[in-house]
């Protein structure tokens, strides 16, 4: 029992209909790096924002070092000495290294002034201590995303964490700087750090690790040791036998012409030689992990950015869309992954959100056509079952999931001959999800030919005519959903090898 | 009536109220003031303030803000009265003013796009640079001395209401329309709120941007015209310091300087406050250096109770 | 700001992209120098040694109200009331000087308190309040305005208190008081901001807020500070210029807010805030002041003078964003 660090007991928390954790206990112990995995909304971040004291568990106890812990703020929090390193992260850009590493801490001559010496000395030290190669002068700004990584862990030990919660940390970093970020953790470990490490890697995870937890649908599954289970294990246990039956559709075995077709798309950094067709009525499943540099494709053919190299042929035509404007006209619709930033003008009413792409067809001469605009909206609103108080509410007050189907009655309002669905369902209830499928379906039904763009495997192999899953920016493998399973097109989105 | 923003709706009875409190203090206390010649009067002198606050509004809808207003309506005033003077034209003469406007606007819009400069010091910057032309062109000297049928716009009479008065109303009715019941209003909302989400949805969002500072340009130089023409002589440092007036009436008028909500209305009855504040300071014959005093309070006073009433909303 | 249109921008950066090469350390101290340097070749006036301190005396005021407005803009904030509480100040201390007749020690200690009172207000209104801050000092710049119009009834009020007239008039050293003044605060300023915690925190707050504040910084009280700082070095400047025109005048330093942010962004600082030197700040007030002087001795007309002021504006900033595009995220505004 000495050993164990953190101790969770039966902890559980609810947000308003959904579990999102149920009577979750596992210990982590002293030193360790331990992995917490599961698929998207299995419960991960809400556990780790109950630790960090961003969220209040509904029941249950954390116990640090054997005594329960009250972790209410996260000022509490960090007193035990828990910090996370988080995907945005939280540095100040047009400061130099050694002032962010002791922003607020600064060591001072006597008050108010600031040791710069000193200060620079003590960053020098902590640098040195994970054997890392910073220089104290540059501006944050200035060093690449891995290196501003290990600030994070820096500025977190220099505060005396001793529980580093470290949510995707090798997302933005190349495989070198991942290397020297595992062996800091290493070295972390062995003075007596704990590592809670969340990562979608499998091969990360059996690289560092030496403890995993997997959760799913907020529920804890299993906590075992790393040399204790396979890769293949690991992958049954993060997707289960369950899956839901809300996938309903028939898949569509006739293809009809070709629609459109990518031949070599690549940008540098992003993807490489992207190739694909896509044919009417067809659902077209692009599945990959975070990163992996789908969305970005998307944004080629709707012309957002354009590629470096290659060439999209739509109806038979070359063409390169200079924006968006030209693939609405010419009938590509895009509905963008982040809803908040990309898509939805939130203090602006459903009926403005559901019409803003199709204003020429609810207009004459630039005036609004109140009656027809109306129509729009409510039939969106019907077909999708928006639940909102009127047309006119703000997206705002609305719900996750009814946003996000906001979002979609844009897109199929203005009636695509190619739709591209960008992550669609994330972060919304099981119904919402659903009601989405189904109205994708039902295009698919009529003709329209749809790309999807997402992270969620049952999404994908529920819904999709053809899947390619994309590794590090470029096609991996083509699958049949028929002939795959959950588990194969983890893998191979893990960068694994087919079998 | 549809409304886009919910606190549009307190915000602008609000002001509807505070205005309706002044008129009748007013009138309760002065005679003079609730009768139609006076009230003819607020409205005359708020016209030039307001259209200039009404390009104001829809610069800062879209999130951005305008400083050379001033000095656009002095450059084109003097072009318009230079024309005037050495042809006797008076279309031409008011074509070149309304032209002047619209260039100058349109190099705003152009450096701001193109160049992403930050709309504050691109028109801070032609803010001095234009008054500079003003005085160039009028070489220092005032232009006085227009025949009555240049001075129409500014001076003249449509039965008993003068002329400022109905363009300044027929113009604010034009605004609301296009701001609530048009395509373009819906693209400047959108522009406003979410402009990585507006260029997604498919709007020129660079050539909105540009040709809402070539109109603000235009009114601009729209206000001179009349202006000039009440005063029968354009100087050329006229109009220095209105950009602050018609910023003060759009955010009293509950338009939001981070640009998606606000409107027309609000900005119109916040127009009225301030000439009906300072026309009751005159009318009481309180000193009129009161009337800054006032103004600056009435901003304070105002923008505290839109940002309680928000916090209130974000909370609920 | 405009959404995208990448490939619009690319090409004006590519365009830019030539030029930008030589001109990287087109910054604020090479272009004075090189102007100075070329009015020395070319006008002999130039030369003579009373201009240098004639430059300094007219630059003092612009230098010591923008020392005040940089610490603003390094929040990522604006004062636009500093014209107004200048003129303000003007008037408190020419009145407490020549009307009321008290020590002029006293009248300037308790008229840089009335500054400072000022700014302490649009602190309040911006913290406590949650107005932006362009909107309260907006209204500061109308009420200071409207209270010095009051003051004095609009007519100027003269002085010819020996201390008063003094501060700009008087030598020491061969150089101006209120050169000597200017150059003293320029230099606490600069420790104030480059050697102590204050100032490190300043630049985060204005920085990234959010981390800031995760930092354990109190954000609230640095924000405060900044338009009290901005209020007092306004009522110096007020001070100054009354001194150098033997009277307070209710209509002095109408616009002096925007020639301060024009200096301060002149000098390299960023409006959203974190970027900025206060030296620089200096820098762009004397560079106006040494322009003008040129401008001046060259004959060339005034009007043609703000034309060229204004290009100058826009130029060097488009010239200092676009060489600085791409180095750092864009955020929005607070």
């Amino acid at each position: 029992m000495s050993q164990e660090h953190i101790s969770f007991q039966d902890i559980s928390k609810r947000f308003r209909a959904t579990h999102a954790l149920r009577k979750i206990s596992f210990g982590i112990r002293r030193g360790a790096v331990h992995a917490v995995v599961g698929e998207n909304g299995a419960g991960k971040s809400t556990l780790m924002n109950i630790l960090c004291g961003k969220v209040r568990t509904d029941e249950g106890n954390i116990l640090i070092d054997g005594k329960s812990a009250y972790l209410d703020t996260p000022a509490h929090s960090f007193r035990y000495g828990i910090a996370m390193i988080h995907q945005e992260l939280s540095l100040v850009p047009n400061l130099t290294v050694a002032q962010n590493v002791l922003l607020g801490e600064e060591p001072c001559y006597r008050l108010p002034f600031v040791n710069w010496a000193e200060m620079k000395e003590q960053a020098r030290i902590a640098i040195n201590d994970l054997d890392l190669h910073i220089s104290v002068d540059d501006i944050v700004a200035t060093l690449p995303i891995g290196q501003q990584q290990m600030l994070e862990v820096i500025k977190a030990l220099t505060r005396h964490a001793r529980i580093l919660i470290m949510d995707e940390p090798t997302s933005a970093l190349s495989e070198l700087e991942c290397g020297v970020l595992f062996r800091v953790i290493k070295s972390l470990t062995t003075q007596g750090v704990t590592i809670i490490f969340i990562s979608h890697h499998l091969d990360e995870i059996f690289t560092v690790c030496d403890w995993v937890t997997v959760l799913r649908d907020g529920q804890h599954i299993a906590t075992e040791r790393i040399r204790n289970i396979d890769q293949q294990q690991l992958v049954k246990m993060m997707v289960g036998k369950s899956v839901a039956n809300i996938y309903t559709r028939q898949r569509n075995q006739s293809t009809g012409h070709c629609l459109l077709e990518v031949n070599r798309l690549t940008s540098a950094g992003a993807y490489r030689d992207i190739s694909f067709k896509l044919h009417r009525g067809e659902i077209l499943g692009i599945f990959g992990l975070l990163g992996a540099g789908k969305s970005e494709i998307a944004h080629a053919i709707y012309g957002l950015h354009p590629a470096d190299e290659g060439t999209i042929a739509y109806k038979g035509v070359p063409r390169v869309f200079r924006g968006p404007k030209e693939a609405l006209r010419a009938g590509i619709t895009y509905i963008p992954e982040d809803r908040k930033s990309e898509g939805l003008f939130l203090s602006q009413s459903l009926e403005n959100n559901i019409i803003a792409s199709i204003l020429k067809r609810c207009s004459r001469f630039t005036w609004l056509l109140q009656k027809q605009r109306n129509a729009i909206a409510q039939r969106q609103k019907k077909l999708l079952s928006i639940k909102a108080s009127s047309l006119q509410a703000l997206l705002q007050e609305l719900s996750g999931g009814n946003q996000q189907k906001a979002l979609m009655g844009r897109g199929i309002a203005t009636t695509p001959t190619v739709l591209i669905l960008d992550e669609p369902t994330r972060g919304i209830d099981i119904q919402s999800r659903a009601q989405i499928y189904d109205s994708v379906d039902q295009l698919a039904a009529q003709g329209i030919a749809c790309i999807l763009i997402s992270s969620d495997i049952s999404e994908v192999l529920g819904l999709s005519d053809r899947i390619l899953v994309i590794y590090q920016g470029s096609i991996k493998h083509q699958v049949l959903p028929d002939q795959a399973t959950s588990e194969q097109l983890l893998h191979l989105a893990m960068g694994g090898m087919p079998q | 009536m549809r409304v886009p923003i919910k606190f549009h709706i307190h915000k602008e009875t609000g002001l509807l109220l505070i205005l309706l409190l002044f008129v009748v203090t007013l009138s309760i206390i002065s005679e003079h003031f609730f009768t139609f010649q006076n009230i003819i009067n607020i409205i005359r002198q708020a016209a030039i303030n307001g259209i200039i606050a009404i390009g104001m509004t829809y610069v800062i809808l879209t999130g951005g803000i305008d400083l050379s207003v001033g000095s656009i309506l002095g450059c084109s005033s003097i072009v318009a009265a230079l024309i005037m003077v050495e042809t006797e034209l008076v279309s031409l003469a008011i074509l070149g003013g309304v032209a002047t406007g619209l260039l100058l606007g349109f190099v705003n819009g152009v450096i701001i796009t193109k160049f992403s400069l930050p709309p504050f010091i691109t028109t801070l910057g032609s803010m001095v640079l234009v008054r500079g032309l003003a005085l160039i062109v009028s070489q220092g000297r005032p232009v006085s001395n227009f025949p009555d049928s240049f001075r129409f716009l500014g001076a003249g009479v449509i039965g008993i209401i003068p002329v400022p008065v109905v363009v300044v109303v027929l113009l604010f009715a034009a605004a609301y329309i296009v701001l609530r019941f048009t395509t373009i209003g819906r693209t400047i909302f959108a522009i406003g709120t979410n402009s990585r989400a507006a260029h997604i949805v498919g709007y020129a969002v660079n050539r909105y941007l540009a040709l809402i500072y070539v109109f603000s340009g235009v009114l601009s130089a729209f206000a001179g015209l009349l202006l000039i023409g009440r005063l029968n002589s354009a100087q050329p440092i006229i109009g220095e310091g209105y950009e602050l007036d018609a910023i003060a009436a759009v955010v009293v008028g509950g338009t939001s300087l981070f640009g998606g909500s606000g409107g027309i209305g609000g900005t119109a009855i916040a127009v009225l406050i301030i000439a009906v504040i300072d026309n009751g300071l005159n009318i009481l014959n309180v000193s009129s250096f009161y009337e800054q005093i006032v103004k600056g309070a009435l901003i304070a006073v105002a923008l505290l109770l839109y940002s309680a009433l928000d916090r209130k909303g974000g909370r609920a | 700001m405009p959404g995208g249109l990448s490939q619009e921008r690319g090409i004006v950066s590519k365009g830019l992209f030539a030029l930008r090469k030589r001109i990287t350390h087109l910054n604020i101290g090479t272009l004075l120098i090189g102007l100075i340097v070329v009015m020395l070749i070319i006008s002999p006036d130039f030369r003579r040694g009373g201009n240098f301190i004639n430059i300094l005396r007219q630059s003092s005021v612009l230098a010591v109200v923008s020392i005040g407005q940089t610490f603003t803009i390094l929040l990522g904030g604006i004062d636009l009331s500093v014209g107004s509480v200048a003129a303000f100040a003007g008037v408190v201390m020419a009145g407490l000087t020549c009307q009321v007749e008290i020590n002029p020690l006293v009248a300037m200690a308790i008229t840089l308190l009335v500054g400072i009172f000022l700014g302490s207000i649009n602190g309040s209104l911006i913290v406590f309040g949650g107005v932006p801050p362009f909107v309260s000092t907006l209204s500061m710049l109308a009420m200071a305005r409207g209270l010095t119009l009051l003051f004095t009834q609009g007519a100027p009020i003269t002085c010819q208190d020996p201390f008063f007239t003094a501060l700009a008039g008087k030598e020491f050293l061969f150089v101006p008081i209120s050169v000597w003044i200017t150059l003293v605060l320029a230099i606490a300023a600069i420790i104030l901001l480059q050697r102590t915690r204050y100032g490190l925190h300043l630049y985060a707050t204005g920085d990234n807020y959010g981390s800031a504040f995760l930092a354990g910084i109190r954000v609230r009280a640095i924000t405060f500070s900044a338009y009290a700082i901005s209020g007092g070095c306004a009522a110096l400047g007020g001070i100054l210029l009354s001194s150098r025109l033997w009277s307070a005048q209710p209509t002095v330093a109408v616009g002096l807010e925007l020639a301060t942010i024009a200096a301060v962004v002149l000098g390299g600082a960023s409006l959203f805030g974190g970027i900025g030197r206060l030296h620089r700040t200096i820098l762009g007030a004397l560079l106006f002041g040494v322009l003008s002087n040129s401008m001046n001795l060259l004959t060339i007309p005034a009007y043609v003078q703000r034309v060229l002021r204004g290009i100058i504006l826009i130029a060097v900033v488009a010239v200092d964003i676009n060489t600085r595009r791409g180095s750092r995220p864009k955020r929005r505004k607070k």
